[in-house]
């Protein structure tokens, strides 16, 4: 243009920044997500499809709204269809609204099953159930548009706390119901005692393990809330205090779990039980305090712990929902596939946990490796008073990185 | 002088005195009335429960406001209204409660509900015995029931299953099954497969459950002893109140000797089927087998389902049942009309177990999938509200399914004593 300042005038156009790569942990964590949601689907159509059993969502309208039963049945069918279509979609070509319509489906499940008070322990079914419907909400989260995948860190990390409170409340819930020994699960343990011992346990002995699995569950759910993984940075008062926090709410979740009217009978009956043994007096409420600070320890230690802990959750999922196939056969493999997220919502977990302490950790250090030459020779610069500091780098020697990358800087372009 | 005179807009203090008098004694006898009106309610779903041993024992229940107090049955042979002195026999309710209430919309509404208890025993087989209910110096209506025979004679009992539904078909079969036994003394029981209201934890549900149980009375108060199950929706405690059931690990499955040589074996599919409750089968089926020409068993969730998907029944149950030779199993939940051919080993098999179902004293009924191969011929399933009717002879047992519509006979099946025990 005529008239400007040469030194104004407009250069080349500069392209726009190339976007950050998706972390590939992030791609990783969607594909699990997927899988267990298609699977997920398939284990929703199945019985519908196949008129093997009808929806809890048939059962409420026919016997809360009624409604007939062929208008009940033609619902069902349909949703089984469109469910095996939805599990195709979600893998090949995962969008959103498609994605929503597996929580929405699902969630209204978990909700009929409440309404309809048919199963044992139906007043928790929505929490037992949360997983399936808020493993397809953390997906949208990861899934900006069809085929492409969020960046924001902030929709990641909603994705991980969103798997690790779905998580947390199924454990919990089912904690509770094994607690208060649900009869279904005393058969899954006397079957599968059958399936792979040939023998059969006394009912007792299945309900020792139960109230043992409870306990478990409840410690793991709190202990998955509190993981807090990448506290090995933090200073040391941080981590004891957090431990100890974390701890402190397990022993109290299992003490609060034995108010219940079926665990405060086992715990009085054990107290009963030692009593007669040692030949002196225990009380049940020593035993429950006993219980919960056991609970509280295995807790802070499982924090420290957590991807074992993470990856047994997982394996916990997975073993529980087999258990429904040991039980009642391949006729109910459907039972089995609907429970694929509560194995791989942990995974999902795990995977982005690692990501984000990954980065944290790259963070820090360059963090650590800024800071260095500001002070160079100063007390203190190494991070441990009254120690003498590194020399610090000379200036050609420092190289200043991004927070998040750790690619080298770009040369700078003269103006 | 100066004479006060009363205003004559004014009453004067005697016609004050009178008129409060007259409200006082109004109030008074309205407060009666109402007490009288109240007492005479007080004494709600009397009931018949058998477990055990029916022929000789019978638990007489209902429901009233109070639970301390003196409680008794009066009861004989003879009819004897309004005359309490003439029963022959009395005995106290010794199970007196108030029924737990766990929901909080029903506290305040419910707080004062009842149930009471009296075990009879000592009857004599095959009696129509007479009673009232005498709870806290109010007499009830005299209500009567017939006990279990201890001979071979031909008997009838009814079946069925879901009595939860939305009051109009219920009511319906109420009167169906009113009209069965006015008309047919032979008739002197209802094994109820499960499923009397939504939600077990319901005290409210249970009231208007047991009211229409109470439906099932005849015009001169025959009542029908129910012999019951345990249904998915019957969960917690409330069950055991209203049927006298201790609770406890040996809660609600038994043997009722229907006759001496017909066992009736009540399972309950809502507690662990492969622990406890198995080995007890196992046991309580070689004990009666060997004694009994006919075995039944009675449980809620279908083992051979013509809807859903079989219970851990089929896994635990039937092969005991095979095993022991069970004649007939008698299922609900499924809300259909069902009758398989005799099943032994997965297939049909001359020698197996008869399996007959799935509810419909109420319930909205389903349409069965037919295409299960233990409903096609010789087996039969179909929808519609429905009661069975089970005639037991030395030589037969027949079995028959009635619809409520039309009262007709949909399906009517014939089993012969199996050989080894057709004594």
């Amino acid at each position: 243009m005529e008239g400007m300042h040469p030194r104004i005038a407009p250069s080349k156009p500069v392209a726009a920044p190339a976007p950050s790569p998706v972390p590939e942990a992030v791609i990783w964590t969607t594909w699990v997500l997927r899988i267990a949601i298609a699977l997920q689907c398939v284990g929703m159509a199945l019985p519908m499809v196949t008129h093997q059993t009808p929806s809890p969502l048939n059962e409420y309208l026919l016997n809360h709204q009624g409604v007939e039963d062929a208008t009940a049945g033609m619902i069902d069918q349909v949703t089984g269809f469109a469910m095996f279509g939805i599990a195709v979609v979600v893998l090949v070509f995962p969008i959103s609204p498609i994605v929503l319509l597996v929580a929405a489906w699902a969630g209204v499940t978990a909700w009929a099953t409440q309404m309809n008070e048919g199963d044992a322990f139906a007043f928790v079914a929505v929490p037992a159930q949360a997983v399936r419907f808020i493993a397809p909400l953390a997906l949208v989260l990861l899934l900006a548009w069809p085929g492409h995948y969020a960046r924001a860190a902030w929709r990641q990390h909603g994705a991980m706390w969103l798997l690790r409170l779905a998580a947390a409340v199924v454990f919990i819930a089912h904690g509770y119901e094994a607690f208060a020994l649900n009869p279904r699960f005393i058969d899954y343990i006397l079957h599968s005692g059958q399936f792979f011992f040939a023998t059969t346990f006394p009912q007792q002995t299945a309900e020792w393990l139960l109230r043992l699995i409870g306990v478990q569950d409840v410690i793991l759910a709190v202990a998955l809330i509190g993981a807090w993984p990448n506290v090995k940075h933090r200073r040391s008062s941080w981590r004891i205090g957090h431990r100890v926090i974390v701890g402190l709410v397990a022993a109290i979740s299992v003490y609060q779990l034995e108010r219940f009217r079926e665990p405060r009978l086992f715990v009085d009956w054990i107290a009963g039980e030692l009593s007669h043994w040692l030949a002196m007096p225990v009380a049940g409420d020593a035993l429950v305090l006993l219980l919960a600070v056991a609970a509280g320890l295995v807790a802070m230690s499982c924090v420290v712990h957590w991807r074992g802990l993470i990856i047994y959750m997982a394996c916990w999922g997975l073993i529980t929902a087999a258990a429904r196939v040991i039980d009642g056969g391949f006729v109910r493999i459907d039972e089995m596939l609907i429970r694929a997220c509560n194995a791989a919502a942990p995974l999902a977990v795990l995977l982005l946990v690692q990501h984000f302490s990954q980065t944290e950790s790259a963070a820090a250090t360059n963090g650590a490796k800024k800071k260095r030459p500001t002070a160079p020779g100063t007390p203190g610069a190494s991070g441990i008073s009254g120690l003498p500091s590194r020399p610090a780098p000379r200036p050609s020697q420092v190289t200043i990185h991004s927070e998040e990358s750790t690619q080298p800087a770009a040369p700078r372009r003269p103006i | 002088m100066h004479t006060s005179r009363t205003h004559p807009s004014h009453p004067s203090p005697r016609r004050l005195c009178v008129a409060l008098l007259l409200v006082v004694c109004f109030s008074g006898l309205h407060l009666a009335a109402a007490h009288g009106a109240n007492a005479e309610s007080d004494i709600r779903h009397v009931r018949v429960i058998w477990h055990e041993q029916p022929a000789t024992s019978a638990v007489i229940s209902w429901t009233s406001t109070t639970a301390k107090g003196d409680f008794l049955v009066r009861f004989g042979p003879q009819s004897a209204t309004g005359k309490l002195n003439q029963y022959p026999s009395q005995v106290a309710a010794k199970v007196n409660d108030q029924f737990v209430i766990t929901r909080s919309n029903e506290k305040e509404k419910l707080k004062d509900v009842c149930y009471h208890h009296a075990v009879l025993t000592g009857l004599k087989p095959s009696t129509r015995y007479y009673f009232t209910v005498i709870d806290q110096g109010q007499a009830s209506d005299e209500f009567s029931f017939i006990t279990a025979p201890a001979d071979d004679r031909d008997f009838s009992i009814l079946f069925g299953g879901d009595s939860k539904g939305d009051g109009t078909a219920e009511k319906d079969i109420a009167g169906m099954i009113r009209e069965f036994i006015e008309k047919d003394e032979n008739i002197i029981a209802l094994a109820h497969g499960g499923d009397y209201l939504n939600s077990g934890d319901s005290l409210e549900q249970w009231l208007g459950a047991l009211d229409g149980l109470e439906r099932y009375a005849t015009s001169d108060n025959r009542l029908l002893p129910i012999i019951p199950t345990r249904g998915n929706h019957d969960r917690g405690a409330l069950f055991q109140q209203v049927f006298n059931f201790p609770g406890g690990k040996r809660d609600s499955y038994y043997t009722t000797q229907l006759a001496p040589a017909i066992a009736l074996i009540t399972l309950n599919t809502e507690l662990s089927t492969a622990g406890d409750q198995r080995l007890w089968l196992d046991a309580e089926l070689a004990k009666v087998r060997a004694k009994n020409r006919w075995v039944l068993a009675q449980y809620h969730r279908p083992a051979w389902p013509a809807v859903k998907k079989p219970s851990s029944a089929l896994k635990d149950f039937v092969p005991l049942f095979e095993q022991h030779d069970v004649d007939l199993v008698l299922e609900a939940d499924g809300h259909v009309i069902k009758r398989t051919p005799p099943i032994r080993d997965g297939k049909v098999d001359p020698t197996g177990v008869v399996y007959l179902g799935e509810g419909g004293l109420g319930v909205p009924q389903r349409k069965p999938d037919v295409t299960r191969w233990y409903l096609k011929e010789p087996g039969m399933a179909a929808a519609g509200h429905h009661i069975m009717k089970i005639n037991f002879s030395p030589a037969s047992i027949q079995t028959q399914f009635i619809l409520l519509d039309g009262r007709r006979v949909l399906d009517e099946a014939m089993l012969k004593p199996r050989a080894k025990y057709a004594k």
